[in-house]
């Protein structure tokens, strides 16, 4: 079973279900975690129970998931009483945030202890790490006042490509630069799955955006995403020193 | 020059000023209870450049050689995100507090703590688990929606506690008959079960290098929560056994950590179990001693890397 981290809003979410379906394909949503059936004990993996798409199944017959969503917000809690519904939200992420570091299965994105899914970085982080791995960045100023308006400034004209970067792969580019540094920041980055945004004209590419959710809509990324989430297991010590770092 | 960020009336925060200034180390302190006005410029490309000002006066970042930060609760995850670009002073003190930490998260000054480091904090459980990976005993934990599966777990170890998943502070609570007709509850949302551990709760504080123990006297489940009920809190230094003392330190390091607080029992076997590292400690509440140690050594840490 492949299963889906994702709001029953997501649209894209719903898509892969049926596209997977053969792979029996399952939606894990908040309401799922408000449904009798979690059992989670940290060192009896193999005895844990999940709850996906409201059926009670055993954790390791889970193959892959794909997380697509940065935490569970309150908003989405809409059947919990509104005093509740933070504490209640962040009951749901920490447990997540636990459940998915124990699993033996692919996770992709991994998560991390600031997001459900890969790195939660600000667009200075972005910059800043694509300017370590080599890549041409245009300077990002910030200035900001605790009493004043604010500002993001960035030179950013020109023609934009999109690469999606999945564990060694690379797609949208035959631009060999262009793939090869793609992949040093995912993997800088620790996120499996990751699309950057470049300007492109005379020179080499000029780095602009990166983004651990890109948007699944082209076969060949889905394909080897359904791929990455079929493949063999890690090991549990392993998963969880991503976590860490 | 060393900063300071968070309300000036949080304690450690006023410990580590104190201690900073006996030592005659420059600083700055930027308050988040006062709200002055303050200013941040910076500019990312491979390098970062950029000012900070609080209330008129301006440093270089380039200069800030060591960080130590208490922020206050409601900004910890949204400072993380990058604020909205409205054009307001309210989005302004939002960019403004998550500007500030994106720096602290890339500059190579010393920082206590980086928010990513204290993310672990957001989830017990999963600290738990790292911390068991660090080679520490840890209590059996169960997190369920099910009723059956924490009576069995109840059954099982004979008493059990529960308490929140995340790091929203709750009172460590005894299970009890009393509970039972709310149990079904618990379908709701995931909860935590930990088979109760008996024994003598002792905190050890890792800062640098250099490790302080203190153990508490108390009949609650929770001392923190002790008074007014408990009135009998007491207190002592407590000499932390060498081994351990390592293994504090190594589990600080593997967190990314430079300073903990460490929450043990000592079951009455004399094994050791680990509940917790607290990746932003309120230390002074545990200075034992009369003479503002873990201050002290707080502000040595970061004035050994001021500019």
């Amino acid at each position: 079973m492949v299963v889906i981290v994702a709001s029953r809003f997501d649209e894209e979410a719903q898509a892969l279900l049926v596209r997977w379906a053969a792979d029996g394909a399952a939606l894990l949503t908040c309401e799922d975690l408000s449904t009798a059936g979690w059992v989670h004990q940290p060192n009896h993996l193999d005895s844990s129970m999940a709850v996906v798409s409201g059926k009670v199944i055993p954790t390791p017959e889970i193959a892959g998931v794909l997380v697509r969503r940065h935490w569970i917000s309150h908003e989405e809690l809409t059947y919990v009483a509104a005093a509740d519904r933070e504490y209640v939200a962040a009951e749901m992420n920490a447990f997540l945030l636990c459940w998915l570091a124990a699993l033996r299965c692919p996770v992709i994105n991994p998560s991390t202890t600031t997001c459900l899914s890969g790195p939660l970085w600000t667009e200075q982080q972005w910059v800043h790490a694509a300017a370590g791995v080599g890549m041409r960045v245009r300077s990002l100023q910030v200035r900001a006042s605790t009493r004043a308006p604010a500002g993001i400034w960035r030179d950013a004209t020109g023609a934009i490509e999109e690469v999606t970067v999945l564990d060694q792969n690379c797609f949208g580019t035959s631009h060999e630069l262009m793939f090869a540094q793609a992949k040093l920041l995912a993997a800088v980055s620790r996120a499996r799955l990751l699309s950057m945004r470049f300007i492109v004209g005379d020179g080499a590419p000029i780095f602009l955006s990166a983004n651990p959710f890109p948007r699944l809509t082209e076969d060949e990324v889905l394909d080897a995403l359904r791929g990455a989430l079929l493949r063999e297991r890690t090991t549990e010590v392993g998963r969880r020193a991503e976590r860490v770092l | 020059m060393i900063l300071l960020w968070g309300p000036a009336n949080d304690a450690p925060l006023n410990s580590v000023r104190a201690a900073l200034a006996r030592l005659g180390t420059p600083l700055m302190v930027l308050d988040q209870e006062k709200g002055l006005e303050a200013k941040i410029d910076l500019t990312v490309d491979s390098e970062l450049h950029g000012t900070l000002k609080v209330a008129g006066r301006e440093v270089a970042l380039a200069d800030i050689g060591a960080v130590y930060i208490r922020p206050q609760g409601t900004r910890r995850a949204a400072s993380m995100e990058v604020a909205g670009r409205e054009s307001s002073p309210g989005s302004g003190a939002l960019l403004f507090e998550s500007t500030l930490a994106c720096w602290t998260e890339l500059t190579p000054a010393l920082v206590v703590t980086r928010f990513s480091a204290m993310g672990s904090n957001g989830s017990k459980p999963l600290q738990s688990s790292l911390i068991r990976d660090s080679g520490f005993d840890v209590p059996e934990t169960l997190v369920t929606t099910d009723k059956a599966a924490a009576l069995a777990f109840w059954k099982r170890h004979g008493q059990v506690i529960y308490k929140s998943v995340s790091g929203v502070r709750s009172i460590v609570a005894r299970l009890s008959v009393d509970h039972l007709e709310r149990l079904d509850d618990i379908a709701n949302c995931p909860t935590q079960f930990q088979e109760y551990v008996d024994g003598t709760d002792v905190r050890v504080h890792v800062i640098g290098d250099e490790v302080f123990g203190c153990e508490i006297e108390s009949i609650s489940d929770d001392y923190r929560y002790a008074k007014p009920r408990d009135s009998s809190v007491r207190l002592r230094t407590y000499a932390v056994p060498s081994r351990l003392a390592g293994m504090c330190c190594a589990v600080t390091t593997s967190l990314d950590l430079l300073v903990a607080g460490i929450d043990f029992r000592r079951r009455r076997d004399g094994r050791w179990c680990c509940f917790e590292v607290n990746s932003s400690p309120a230390f002074t509440f545990f200075e034992t001693s009369g003479r503002q140690e873990m201050a002290d050594g707080l502000a040595r840490l970061l004035t050994a890397h001021r500019r």
